[in-house]
């Protein structure tokens, strides 16, 4: 197949299979010169999506020149999907940041490192000695390698000593961490990506996997086209690959998906489609759980979701009766009205069933990029490393004895700050030094013209490590080139704790150097030291802090003792500690080992070890019920209609790599919006139209698509925003980023802005100058008819 | 079977409710720029309502009756208007903080008190043996508890950042 092929077929060609044999493989590759010309192949894995699939760099006169799968890896059996084929072509964009800027009269100059990094550590002293610590803030990515990111947690949970650090794996996967801590007491994915092969039905819930795990989706598409194909039940309100191929598609309205699920719940345990023996020997909290669900009866779900009450029986009914049962959860449930909640209920499915750490049984709470799991584990966004519980005193004091720190000098008075929250006091000016690392608020965060307006202030100094100059780059006081992917080693983690090392194939370009080596640095010229006086930070290469890491470990529901660079280094990916979590039906709830003593479902209240203990959980799942409620922001008169930002196949984030591979770039070269045939014809809205998208925050104005997007609900890529657009940073007259249009608002428990919710009223502008720029290979393909 | 001091128990519990839902909404006008404040506090205004009204039948039984929440009137609208703008006007200074330190220490002491009131009416519940009551008591104390322990996780997560910083 030609590489343009693999742009029109995305998860390329198929290969059938039953549970009772292995995926079969098949190598994709992607080179820009002749095979011939390659001079070495580096080992490395895809950091575009949260599969990881293990491939190979291939390096010619300096350069990377391409990729290859690699056949004998676990997670991939050597397919590479279309941003991993095309998305490395960044590395050697002609716009890399190769030196250092700082601003000076206004304006971003070149200047040394030396230079730079005084400006910062200046800065970083000024505000310890006025302020303190809590006057710094920081706001890391999750596209680092777990040794980048446990350096930085080190530097600055244990050096700096303020509790301001969160990544942006807060926007994406906060949730899935937080359902996982909620029912099972610690983070991580208890299933193997070998259930998928095993499970007879698949429960998909806000993942729209055919445009976000394309590899994944391929190793499904192959099982629902083999033999003794499993049942797929897919919810979602838009009509996305998944539900095309689904035996049900339950096109709910976006934040409704608890009241669903608690139907769901309802229905299984009316029917007795629950292992009543195993509720009783491995959870608590099943009275409560029924006493809630009670209330949720399908009729109930039926109006509030707008999908017909027997499509739910028959859902439930296929899930009550499967013998392995898979199920997973991604945006459509993270970024959507009561995330934790719902998401939690994903994971009862599986307890009331008894199918979890059985072959072909799993709860799937899935990731956005493969480096994120690695911000959880290393504590650089809303836990401790090593999953140690902030509230416990005996964790914190271990945390500080391996970092060989006064436990005092650890934050841990109260969780982490989200990222939500560090802008908030960057606002009020509490915050006053804001480094953000390989991440761009000014497009992905929610309501835009406030978060470029607390950028902007003078008062806030903003440190912007990146590999491009983005929109958020753009309003920064210092810019510090990064060194990326392909350009250093490190490690990380997929959604079925697979790890791979990702050597360094290239040196980085001019000046720019890893995240990992500029923290140390930061920590060197700040003066920051162990309660012995000796340098804070004791390593200098990837392998030695990952070492340092693993130490911390050993014996936590996180357990990286099996993994080595050695080991990893010509062999390919291993998950680490088992297979499967919890095969014996043991779970991390006991009150010394638990990484979270939980929430309240419905207000984020956090429970104290007292109440913690009261549940009598003790090595039990946790069941946690919660009531379906409405979104903070319905529809009105002023704006009918719902408002979901998602993503595209070939776009990763804010195209600050994707739109840099042409291949890539073309296939979704512009934003649009999405809306229904009935709603569209309703406004007099037709395909290609230039309409404007208002909500209370702001307004966009973009081609319109008619898609198969559930009736009221209205849908938008978030990846643009204006680099490339003549302002830069910010609208050039007509705005087009989704992000203007969002809520300020987020979860409860996992504090993830609530992305899919809002109202909005969409108008037309002017008539079609051809179809919207829209890909008519995905979700966003067009409605038949339209 | 009319009990008049039980009975007006349950209208000062009322009372209470009432005006707990009417500190959780300004308190969240006040601090419109705490969006978190701003959507929990209205969600726990609606549950508070809501406990009034689970009310309303016990009442009857026991020969009262409770006022009728008065629906938001032009003025308390317009005063709300005004609380939310006047927040997003101070959202930039520093002050902010310290008045939502205080605030929530005075929202934590109403939601206390309703909380006692709940407790003394199951109390009696418990004697008159009222099984319906002391559903109702039940579950509005259980969320009371919620009530209470997010207040208590908000304050602390306010209280270092405006006192150490």
């Amino acid at each position: 197949m030609g590489h343009r092929g693999r742009i029109e077929q995305i998860w390329g060609e198929r290969a059938p299979f039953s549970p009772e044999a292995p995926w079969p493989e098949r190598v994709d590759e992607y080179l820009v010169v002749p095979d011939a010309e390659v001079e070495r192949w580096v080992q490395s894995a895809c950091v575009l999506c949260s599969n990881g699939c293990a491939l190979d760099i291939a390096v010619a006169d300096g350069r990377i020149v391409g990729v290859r799968g690699r056949g004998s890896d676990r997670v991939n059996h050597g397919r590479l999907g279309p941003k991993g084929l095309f998305g490395w072509q960044a590395n050697n964009s002609g716009d890399r940041l190769t030196q250092p800027l700082v601003r000076r009269d206004g304006q971003l100059q070149a200047a040394s490192w030396d230079d730079a990094m005084t400006a910062i550590v200046e800065r970083s002293r000024h505000v310890l000695t006025t302020t303190g610590p809590l006057g710094l803030g920081f706001y890391t990515t999750g596209q680092l390698f777990l040794e980048d990111y446990y350096t930085q947690a080190l530097v600055v949970r244990g050096g700096i000593g303020t509790p301001h650090l969160d990544g942006n794996t807060r926007l994406c996967t906060a949730t899935a961490a937080f359902a996982l801590k909620e029912s099972f007491g610690a983070d991580g994915q208890p299933g193997s990506i070998e259930d998928f092969d095993l499970c007879d039905t698949l429960f998909m819930v806000g993942h729209n996997a055919g445009e976000t795990h394309t590899v994944l989706w391929a190793r499904i598409l192959d099982r629902l086209h083999g033999p003794d194909r499993p049942k797929l039940i897919v919810v979602d309100p838009r009509q996305t690959v998944a539900a095309r191929e689904a035996d049900i598609h339950l096109p709910i309205r976006n934040g409704t998906n608890l009241a669903l699920l608690n139907a769901i719940e309802h229905e299984l345990i009316e029917h007795g489609w629950i292992d009543e023996q195993w509720i009783g020997e491995h959870t608590v909290g099943f009275d409560k759980l029924k006493e809630v669900l009670a209330e949720h009866p399908v009729e109930r779900a039926a109006e509030v979701c707008g999908v017909p009450a027997d499509d739910i029986r028959a859902a439930a009914q296929l899930i009550g009766q499967s013998k392995r049962l898979v199920s997973t959860c991604l945006q459509g449930v993270y970024q959507s009205n009561q995330a934790t909640a719902s998401a939690v209920q994903v994971n009862n499915i599986h307890l009331l069933r008894g199918m979890i750490g059985k072959p072909g049984c799993a709860p799937f709470q899935l990731n956005g990029q493969p480096t994120a799991q690695n911000t959880r584990e290393t504590g650089a966004n809303g836990d401790l490393p090593a999953a140690l519980n902030w509230q416990n005193p005996s964790h914190v004091a271990r945390l500080a004895e391996h970092w060989n720190l006064d436990p005092l000098q650890i934050p841990a008075w109260g969780p982490p700050t989200h990222v939500m929250q560090i802008f908030r006091y960057a606002e009020e000016g509490a915050i006053e030094f804001l480094w953000i690392t390989g991440t761009n608020p000014a497009v992905s965060l929610p309501e835009l013209h406030r978060i470029r307006s607390i950028l902007e202030q003078e008062r806030l100094f903003v440190v912007v490590s990146d590999a491009f100059l983005t929109e958020t780059a753009q309003l920064a006081d210092v810019v510090l080139p990064a060194a990326i992917w392909g350009e250093k080693t490190g490690t990380f983690t997929n959604h079925d704790r697979t790890v791979h090392l990702s050597e360094q194939a290239v040196d980085p370009p001019g000046d720019a150097r890893p995240d990992m080596d500029m923290f140390i640095d930061f920590a060197r010229r700040l003066d920051l030291r162990d309660t012995d006086g000796e340098p804070l930070v004791k390593w200098s290469t990837p392998e030695e802090c990952f070492e340092h890491f693993r130490a911390l470990t050993k014996g936590r529901p996180v357990d990286y003792t099996n993994i080595t660079y050695d080991g990893l280094r010509g062999g390919s990916g291993i998950q680490w500690k088992a297979p499967r979590l919890y095969t014996d039906g043991n779970f991390h709830t006991e009150s010394e080992e638990t990484q979270d003593y939980g929430h309240d479902l419905e207000t984020g209240a956090a429970f104290q070890k007292l109440h913690h203990a009261e549940l009598h959980a003790e090595g039990k799942a946790i069941l946690k019920a919660a009531h379906f409620r409405p979104g903070a922001e319905m529809p009105d008169d002023d704006y009918p209609l719902r408002l979901s930002t998602g993503r595209t196949v070939y776009h990763f984030h804010t195209r600050t790599k994707t739109a840099r591979a042409p291949e890539l770039q073309a296939a979704a070269p512009e934003p649009w919006v999405e809306l229904s045939q009935h709603d569209a014809e309703e406004l007099g809205i037709g395909e290609g139209d230039l309409v404007c998208v208002a909500s209370p925050r702001g307004e966009v104005r973009v081609p319109a698509r008619i898609s198969n997007v559930a009736e009221g609900v209205v849908f938008m890529p978030f990846h643009y925003g204006y680099w490339d657009e003549d302002a830069g940073h910010e609208p050039n007259g007509h705005a087009r980023a989704a992000n203007e249009l969002t809520i300020t608002a987020w979860d409860p428990v996992s504090k993830q802005p609530l992305f899919k919710s809002g109202k909005v009223r969409v108008e037309k502008l002017a008539e079609a100058r051809g179809a919207a720029p829209a890909p008519l290979t995905t979700a966003s393909a067009p409605a038949e008819g339209a | 079977m009319e009990k008049p001091k039980l009975a007006r128990a349950l209208r000062q519990l009322d009372d209470a409710l009432v005006d707990l839902a009417d500190e959780y909404r300004k308190v969240g006008e006040r601090h419109a720029t705490e969006h978190d404040v701003f959507h929990l506090t209205h969600q726990l205004a609606a549950q508070c309502k809501l406990q009034a009204e689970s009310l309303q039948p016990h009442a009857e039984r026991y020969g009262t009756e409770l006022d009728d929440p008065d629906d938001e009137g032009f003025w308390d609208s317009l005063l709300a208007r005004l609380r939310r703008l006047n927040a997003t006007a101070v959202g930039r200074s520093s002050t902010p903080g310290l008045l939502l330190l205080g605030d929530l220490r005075r929202l934590h002491l109403a939601i206390e008190e309703t909380s006692m009131l709940w407790i003394v009416i199951g109390q009696a519940a418990k004697a008159v043996r009222d099984p319906e009551l002391l559903a109702t008591v039940e579950r509005s104390q259980e969320e009371m508890t919620k009530q209470l322990m997010w207040v208590t996780t908000r304050i602390k997560e306010v209280a270092p950042q405006v006192l150490a910083a």
